[in-house]
């Protein structure tokens, strides 16, 4: 069995303290791989985050090597991994964040997340937007294997890039010890709502109906029409509210304009960024989830809304919709009147359904992270060669 | 179950200038070589003779991953030899499908017929008149020979059952959009310097001749030139046809033919697409566009599904206010961008070509029972 085994190294340089989206997927994928028997891992990180990865993956060799901004890791990654893999003697390197050594001698696998830097440029910062689209090309012509976390992105992979290297689609995963139907501690979800202040001082733990958005407050996501929706069918339902939980990311200004328009400030709860553990008890406690990204390579918050077994609404035609089917309550995207209609029948009670929650359940049962480290063996077995 | 033998009748292939209907072949056999084994008919090719090429030019059949029956006949023989029906189509296949108006006489097989318009009936102007007497025979042949046709949107359904076909036996399959191939940025970049664009442009995309509006176009253009950002130029691709040509005027840019890698580096680069024939089967290049997220300003069209910001062909001020909208409001943009992936997605020629084998089951079937098995 020594023969089949691979030796990989894994960047997981550019994951930043607080986690979300292609962060997360790296530090979950991370986690996965270090169990396997069939891998030796070595992760590479900056000095910093040396404590974080140890905690992640404590059987696997950490090389703490990349310096800690930007423009610098980037620099290094090109001058001096590749000396750094060939003294690691890896098999296959992998880049889980859109950017490879591009003279590295080992053969390499890079993950494109989505295609939004050719798609929807001014949802970047200009600054990223040349760096990523050149680097996605890079990947599609250089890297022997391009990993896609939908087959929507591998689409579009191909709409816009020459590609050279094959495509494996490994949709992410869901962390089922932290997002299932029913909560571990009884009494626990309460204790976690009850650190989520809702205005008046009360807090989200106080029984009153609400929807719940989980992401970055950015373009992408499309809460402002969320909100213009919410405020569309507030009137009918005067208890309900409406909880955005998340960073606010660039552009956040949007989504303040429409809750200022909305005159449904205090209806309408943002707690900010909210830690791993109030996430779940959002989803098991929330009405419905409602997840209105324009755009995502995966969307990760409604597969773990559909593994908590509430009900989500969600884009028709995006990677959520690939992923979830007819699991989910699709809309069109940027649609406020479909939205607000789907809003109106989870309030309204008629949008529960159990056939489709238990749907949500088996489709969350098999994206497991396990399962996407299979894939992701096979992307790497491939690059190999072996 | 043996899958279906069909013959696909793709004379648009061999030609220098392959269309819409080339399009619409090429996205069909793409289309099919994503269908899963179990899915796949056997499908070969029927054409002409091969012209005789340069050295340096390619076949443009080469390439195809199916089989290709050559005829010993040339293009326009052979087209004659099939209307009049002294050419058969060889033996051997459930169906055969012609994929324009040229059909002909399928012997045992089952026909299908796509139909793309027959809009010479309804705009006569805008064809040459030996176009239309040609296309109004080629029509009748195929009501009299196909068990089924295919068309791309309802409003040419209705034209056909009005010209008499079986309503039953017409199927709406509108066109793919994802058949271009990645935009080559840098021949795209050196073909706008070659013909003098620099910075943001306009864009139209067909073939030079009356029913594209055209010369409406370019006025509405010069009406909002000056209300632009800066003077961005109106950029028109495609091949000469035939009629009044463009109106040439400040900002208006012929490009002619442009090669597929460079048709969607232009459609991504640019500000707006403007198309706004008076009249279309379909529509493709708006749904072209909308792949790469760019804002559509066009007429009314099957292909756009409100994807797209409408305007009144027949109205130069309805066209400049579209043009003048879509170019400079960015909610509009934003909200047509979204508008149009979305639109682009729901027409995978994946998917239209699964409906196509659908279609050839029908005629297989329906055709077996008609002359008695």
């Amino acid at each position: 069995m020594a023969a089949d085994r691979l030796r990989l190294s894994l960047d997981v340089t550019a994951v930043p303290a607080n986690p979300v989206g292609a962060g997360q997927y790296t530090v979950q994928l991370a986690r996965a791989l270090s169990q396997r028997p069939d891998l030796d891992l070595v992760m590479v990180a900056r000095s910093r985050d040396r404590s974080r990865w140890t905690t992640v993956a404590p059987e696997s060799k950490l090389v703490t090597a990349a310096p800690e901004r930007r423009p610098l890791r980037l620099a290094w990654e090109q001058v001096r991994l590749p000396a750094l893999l060939k003294q690691q003697a890896v098999d296959v390197h992998h880049g889980p964040h859109y950017t490879m050594p591009e003279h590295a001698k080992v053969p390499v696998v890079v993950t494109v997340h989505d295609l939004s830097f050719f798609v929807e440029p001014q949802w970047h910062e200009r600054s990223k937007v040349l760096l990523f689209q050149r680097a996605i090309k890079v990947a599609a012509r250089r890297a022997r294997v391009v990993v896609c976390p939908s087959q929507a992105t591998a689409d579009e992979l191909a709409r816009w890039c020459q590609i050279d290297a094959d495509v494996v689609v490994a949709h992410h995963g869901v962390d089922l010890d932290r997002f299932g139907p029913t909560e571990r501690v009884p009494g626990s979800d309460a204790a976690r709502l009850s650190t989520v202040p809702a205005g008046r001082g009360g807090s989200l733990a106080d029984g009153t109906p609400f929807l719940a958005f989980v992401g970055t407050l950015e373009p992408r996501k499309d809460v402002p029409t969320l909100v213009r929706a919410f405020t569309q069918v507030a009137g009918r339902h005067p208890d309900a509210r409406l909880v955005l939980a998340g960073g606010a990311g660039w552009g956040a200004s949007k989504v303040e304009e429409a809750v200022a328009a909305s005159g449904l400030g205090h209806r309408i709860i943002r707690p900010g960024y909210v830690g791993d553990e109030v996430i779940p008890a959002l989803f098991r406690s929330a009405v419905a989830v409602v997840y209105p990204a324009l755009y995502e390579g995966f969307g990760l918050p409604a597969l773990e809304a559909m593994a908590c077994g509430a009900p989500v609404v969600t884009t028709s035609g995006s990677a959520m919709e690939e992923v979830a089917g007819d699991a989910a309550i699709l809309v069109r995207p940027g649609d406020t009147v479909a939205l607000s209609g789907a809003l109106e029948s989870v309030l309204a009670g008629s949008g529960s359904d159990p056939d489709r929650t238990q749907r949500g359940l088996d489709i969350a049962a098999r994206h497991t992270w396990a399962a996407s480290a299979d894939r992701h063996m096979e992307a790497y077995r491939r690059a190999a060669g072996k | 179950m043996t899958p279906t033998r069909v013959l696909m009748v793709v004379e648009q292939l061999r030609r220098a200038t392959p269309g819409g209907i080339g399009t619409y072949a090429r996205g069909l056999l793409k289309g099919l070589g994503e269908l899963g084994p179990g899915e796949m008919p056997e499908v070969e090719l029927l054409a002409s003779r091969p012209r005789r090429r340069q050295p340096d030019q390619e076949d443009p059949m080469a390439g195809l991953a199916y089989p290709v029956r050559n005829s010993v006949l040339p293009g326009p023989l052979l087209t004659r030899a099939w209307d009049r029906g002294v050419l058969r189509a060889p033996t051997g296949f459930d169906v055969i499908h012609a994929v324009s108006l040229a059909t002909l006489e399928p012997g045992s097989a089952g026909l299908v017929s796509t139909i793309h318009d027959l809009l010479w009936r309804r705009l006569p102007d805008a064809y040459p008149p030996r176009g239309r007497a040609w296309h109004e025979a080629a029509l009748r042949r195929a009501l009299r020979r196909a068990d089924q046709f295919i068309v791309t949107s309802d409003p040419v359904a209705s034209d056909l059952a009005g010209a008499g076909a079986d309503p039953d036996a017409i199927t709406v399959i509108p066109m793919g959009c994802d058949h271009l191939p990645p935009p080559d940025l840098e021949a795209g970049a050196s073909l706008l310097q070659r013909i003098g664009v620099h910075g943001p442009f306009l864009l139209s995309v067909g073939t030079l001749e009356p029913r594209k509006n055209l010369h409406r176009l370019t006025d509405a253009y010069q009406r909002i030139r000056g209300s632009l950002p800066e003077p961005w130029p109106l950029v028109l691709v495609g091949p000469g046809g035939w009629g009044e040509q463009v109106r040439s005027g400040p900002g208006v840019v012929l490009a002619g033919m442009v090669t597929p890698g460079e048709l969607s580096a232009l459609y991504s680069m640019t500000q707006v697409l403007a198309y706004v024939p008076l009249i279309e089967g379909f529509g493709l290049p708006p749904v072209e566009a909308m792949v790469f997220g760019t804002p559509v300003v066009a007429s009314p069209l099957p292909s756009t599904a409100g994807a797209a910001f409408e305007v009144d062909p027949h109205d130069t001020g309805s066209i400049a206010d579209g043009l003048l909208t879509v170019a400079t409001d960015t909610a509009v943009r934003s909200r047509l961008k979204l508008a149009g992936r979305h639109r682009a997605g729901e027409l995978k020629w994946s998917t239209i070509a699964r409906r196509h084998v659908l279609v050839w089951d029908a005629a297989a079937s329906r055709n077996g029972g008609r002359h008695g098995g």
